[in-house]
């Protein structure tokens, strides 16, 4: 990886940082987890630079089958190690992940923007935004929502976790798998993907949360 | 062939995972309930993979891929619900259950061959044939399980003794899944239509059976409940 990856790093995360000083311990949180994610895909670029070099196979393959694994891995260890010292509760843990995938959409989106900055487009910025960017907080997302459930028992945490882990790494790999098709149908399809996950994961959180308020 | 018959266990995997989702991930609904949707929804993604790489690719690459741990994904929730949620009501009556967690290890001991006759026969890529193998060992895990649960005797009101259906369709998908990576170990595509067919039906039928067992649960409580009302009323008079 070349050195505007940490150049952009620095200069979006340096300001974010100034706000952890100030900011309330809720919002200090998200905040805190959204850098983290940030550092997710910073590691996550240069552990993908390291095997590309060293596996010996084509991109589709790679991007299809070993870049989902780094990248889900790598954004679940945070929220595995919250749900362990902190939280296991599963509001705690869906927005935290969501902001750690967030952080790494945001910061992968820039290094993608900077290294195509001839050839991006209005069209490219919505797809990034929408379907990308969506895919990675939905992923952890799932990761946090699912390891709520197995949090539940020490029985179930280890299998359970790795249940999950699987569970994000298909769904990662199938959205790569599309938007790479050489088919443009099957690409929108991919675009469509991520925020089709989307719409049904909000409308039963926020059931969920009217649920819990009027039970209050 | 390959994207019909991958679409239709897809289509399946994706029924049982919407009445599943919509029967069990609301309040007070049992944990395991919750775990054995989300072994369908893995199974439903493991599959939707190949759909796509067929569609993109043409053909499932014949090496490791993330499709496979769909799979894994899948029997890891089965074992982790049965493990986590049920074992442990059998372990409280241990003395007459014993010979059932020698009966249950029977699975896994015959898909230890086939994954022994695979790593040791299969003409494939051994990255292939050491996937096939890695697949079998988390499909042993959910077995012993199910083999075990289908087989044990009453336990705490027969609560694992009404989910035998259940079981027995799990097992059965255990089996499937082991014939079809056996098939495609060696090279053996003609029966492999009949799987699919027989995997979709379970991977369907697996919620709703287990939906429909779950129930007996609640209505046995209740009964259970009275009971120790009834008889506690008496003892007071």
């Amino acid at each position: 990886m070349n050195n505007m990856s940490y150049i952009l790093f620095i200069c979006v995360t340096a300001p974010i940082c100034s706000l952890l000083l100030v900011a309330e311990q809720k919002v200090r949180r998200s905040v805190l987890f959204l850098l983290i994610g940030m550092g997710c895909c910073l590691f996550v670029s240069e552990l993908n630079g390291l095997l590309n070099n060293h596996l010996d196979v084509d991109i589709f393959y790679f991007t299809t089958s070993v870049t989902p694994i780094t990248e889900e891995l790598t954004k679940a260890i945070p929220i595995f190690i919250f749900a362990i010292a902190y939280s296991d509760k599963l509001d705690d843990l869906m927005m935290n992940a969501f902001f750690v995938g967030i952080g790494f959409a945001v910061l992968e989106n820039l290094v993608l923007l900077t290294q195509n900055f001839s050839s991006v487009t209005l069209f490219w910025a919505v797809i990034r935004g929408f379907a990308s960017g969506l895919m990675h907080g939905i992923c952890t997302g799932l990761v946090g929502i699912c390891i709520s459930f197995v949090r539940k028992k020490k029985k179930l945490l280890y299998c359970g976790l790795f249940a999950t882990f699987s569970l994000a790494i298909v769904y990662h790999s199938i959205f790569n798998s599309l938007v790479q098709s050489s088919l443009k149908a099957i690409n929108y399809i991919g675009f469509a993907l991520p925020i089709s996950a989307y719409i049904p994961i909000v409308y039963f959180n926020s059931k969920r949360k009217r649920r819990s308020a009027q039970a209050k | 062939m390959q994207i019909i018959i991958n679409s239709v266990v897809c289509a399946c995997a994706l029924a049982g995972l919407i009445i599943g989702v919509s029967s069990f991930f609301r309040k007070r609904q049992p944990l395991y309930s919750q775990l054995v949707t989300l072994a369908v929804g893995c199974a439903f993604l493991g599959r939707l993979y190949n759909v796509v790489v067929i569609i993109c690719d043409k053909e499932i690459p014949h090496t490791f891929n993330t499709g496979v741990l769909g799979t894994i994904g899948c029997f890891m929730f089965i074992f982790s619900a049965n493990y986590g949620e049920m074992d442990s009501l059998c372990e409280k009556k241990l003395v007459g259950n014993k010979k059932y967690t020698y009966i249950g290890f029977l699975a896994p001991a015959v898909l230890a061959a086939e994954a022994v006759c695979i790593l040791a026969l299969s003409r494939r890529t051994f990255v292939l044939r050491a996937t096939y193998a890695a697949v079998l060992l988390f499909i042993m895990f959910a077995a012993y399980f199910n083999l075990k649960h289908l087989l044990i005797r009453d336990v705490e009101g027969g609560i694992i003794k009404s989910i035998r259906g259940y079981n027995f369709i799990a097992l059965a998908l255990e089996s499937l899944y082991a014939a079809e990576i056996l098939f495609d170990a060696f090279g053996f595509y003609k029966p492999k239509s009949i799987i699919y067919l027989l995997m979709s039906t379970c991977l369907i039928v697996v919620i709703p059976v287990l939906k429909k067992e779950i129930t007996s649960w609640n209505v046995r409580q209740k009964e259970n409940l009275l009971g120790g009302r009834q008889s506690g009323g008496a003892a007071h008079e």
